[in-house]
């Protein structure tokens, strides 16, 4: 199956249309064609609209933009840290990025009332943000060297830091009341049912700086299939890159993290996935992979909100459930086991 | 045409240990020069520096009088081009896409006409034309590295104007007849392409064979150098520490150790 990149990008627009769509239909409330065209056109006619055309605008498009936009953050982050690692298991995470958000999430959820920082818009976005920040700060400080940064270093800081972080939160879990423990739950797992055009224009935001700051890295970064040797003799500043493409993955993965918990296994199978796809291993296209991720996160999503309908699915419980089969067929088929 | 590199006592230290001390020497066009000294000799790390991936700690190494420091990373991917033992990819990539990567110097998002003109002699000079849409992970050794050459000549192929080529030991993995495919290949380009080139090669008799000018490593210092007729029983002991005899049949000289 080869088919040139070029028409991939095309055919991941049609689906990704058709999914945004397919997902702004369904859901607890079903909403038709007829009602998305007139609420549509009220928003731009600043008209009144009735309770379903306000459930469509502010809630279901909302969170089906936030779920695109997250899904091709996570997409993209795997994308070039799997590149940059030279390594197929990397997830945009595993330098403690999302273990580190959802500690500062935790930190809120139980700590927050008492500190009164509830009164404040996106306070528990910014706890998630610091979290991660602060996570990967400090997988990059004990794994800095003079000589420079040492990927396999890197990798163990984090996985270590990833523990301690998990353990503060079941920690936190542990001496909060049954409420909190929960919300501390359902955020770990990731959930888009916060979702309002606030946090779904921020998330945008990040998506399209993301891929801007990337555009001109990511044919230096192609050059690391070749080995950081290789690619230094072909120009690439290797130092300076390696900080450019991590500074933008945690930057980007924050702020997804912040906004909807922790998603695991977009990152690490869409990456793949697209290479199975393109046929193409070193080469990614920055916009097809955000866009394969989007909609994957929003098949999951609507997958999320329909199976106990109207209960919802926490995002990361369907992620893996749909992920891990995927990607144990895919290693079979590939004969990587 | 000029293409002036010279090498001014160059010392190189990490972490207190001396790899390199005070070596002089110069690289001239059309001049296959090897590198040769035992393992931990420093011939590596001396290809290192004038590939600018290591810095000298004193000393300078020049291009027609501009001293390398000067001449920013990515400028010198342009005209100067390294091969190494062996290359193992970190993802599956096709053949022809691979030999493209050594255009990436050359262009920003699209490859212009030069290049994929480049890309094209190459595949046409290594033999690569029935590999071209095989994935790497599929070839052998030595097929392997030949892609990896192809990618190396391809990086410099339009340079009209002096460039430099560096092997650093590209034969290592290779077995007896790909390396002697290898080196007339190399010689060939050498005379042809009228490049510098500074090759790092273990085998004594095919150096001696090859060879147009040699740089024998010894503890980091550069102990000797010279044409063809510096090679003697003495030299080869002196560098390597082994006793051998210097045997001639007919046009072919050679060690018998």
């Amino acid at each position: 199956m080869q088919i040139n990149p070029r028409y991939w990008s095309a055919i991941f627009l049609v689906v990704a249309v058709f999914v945004v769509f397919l997902s702004s239909i369904f859901g607890a409330v079903n909403i038709d064609f007829i009602q998305m065209l007139h609420a549509l056109q009220k928003v731009f006619s600043l008209d009144d609209m009735n309770l379903s055309e306000r459930i469509f605008i502010e809630l279901r498009l909302s969170r089906v933009m936030l779920a695109f936009a997250t899904g091709s953050i996570l997409a993209l982050g795997g994308s070039i840290m799997q590149a940059l690692f030279r390594n197929p298991i990397v997830e945009p995470g595993l330098i403690g990025t999302s273990s580190g958000a959802a500690f500062g999430a935790s930190v809120f959820i139980v700590f927050g009332a008492s500190w009164n920082l509830t009164a404040y818009a996106f306070a528990l976005p910014i706890c998630a943000f610091l979290g991660a920040l602060l996570a990967s700060i400090l997988v990059f400080t004990f794994s800095y060297q003079k000589t420079g940064m040492n990927v396999l270093g890197i990798l163990l800081v984090g996985v270590a830091l990833n523990a301690l972080f998990l353990s503060g939160i079941g920690f936190l879990s542990y001496i909060s009341r049954d409420p909190q423990a929960r919300s501390i739950t359902f955020w770990s797992l990731g959930s888009l049912s916060g979702a309002n055009w606030q946090n779904t224009l921020v998330v945008w935001s990040a998506l399209i700086a993301a891929i801007v700051a990337m555009l001109p890295l990511n044919k230096q970064l192609q050059l690391f299939v070749l080995g950081e040797e290789n690619a230094a003799y072909l120009g690439v500043n290797v130092r300076q890159l390696r900080i450019k493409v991590m500074l933008i993955n945690v930057l980007m993965i924050s702020i997804a993290t912040a906004f909807v918990g922790v998603i695991s296994f977009v990152g690490l199978i869409i990456p793949h996935l697209y290479r199975l796809l393109s046929g193409n291993a070193h080469k990614f296209s920055l916009l097809n992979t955000a866009l394969f991720g989007g909609i994957f996160l929003c098949v999951a999503d609507l997958l999320s909100r329909m199976i106990f309908a109207p209960a919802e699915l926490p995002l990361g419980v369907v992620t893996s459930l749909v992920g891990v089969p995927i990607f144990i067929i895919l290693l079979k088929r590939t004969n990587v086991i | 045409m000029s293409f002036d590199l010279k090498v001014k006592g160059v010392s190189l230290e990490i972490h207190q240990k001396r790899i390199l001390s005070d070596v002089n020497f110069e690289l001239h066009p059309g001049q296959l020069t090897m590198a040769l000294g035992a393992n931990g000799s420093g011939k590596s790390t001396l290809l290192k520096t004038l590939a600018k991936s290591m810095e000298p700690s004193t000393g300078e190494i020049s291009i027609n009088g501009k001293s390398l420091k000067e001449i920013p990373l990515a400028e010198f991917a342009k005209f100067r081009a390294v091969l190494t033992q062996q290359t193992n990819l970190s993802f599956q990539t096709k053949v022809e896409e691979l030999i493209l990567m050594g255009r990436y110097p050359h262009f920003q998002q699209v490859p212009n006409p030069q290049d994929l003109q480049c890309v094209e002699s190459a595949i046409s000079m290594f033999d690569l034309d029935s590999f071209r849409h095989r994935m790497y992970d599929t070839l052998s050794g030595g097929e392997q590295q030949r892609v990896q050459f192809a990618r190396v000549y391809a990086q410099i192929a339009h340079v009209e104007d002096g460039a430099l080529l560096l092997l650093d030991e590209p034969l290592t993995f290779l077995d007896i007849k790909h390396q002697l495919e290898f080196i007339v290949l190399i010689q060939k380009l050498v005379k042809e392409k009228n490049r510098s080139c500074l090759m790092v090669i273990h085998d004594v008799n095919l150096a001696l064979k090859y060879g147009d000018y040699f740089l024998f490593m010894k503890e980091g210092r550069l102990i000797h150098q010279g044409g063809r007729d510096v090679w003697n029983e003495a030299l080869v002991h002196d560098v390597f520490g082994i006793q051998s005899t210097l045997i001639q049949s007919g046009e072919n000289v050679y060690f018998s150790f």
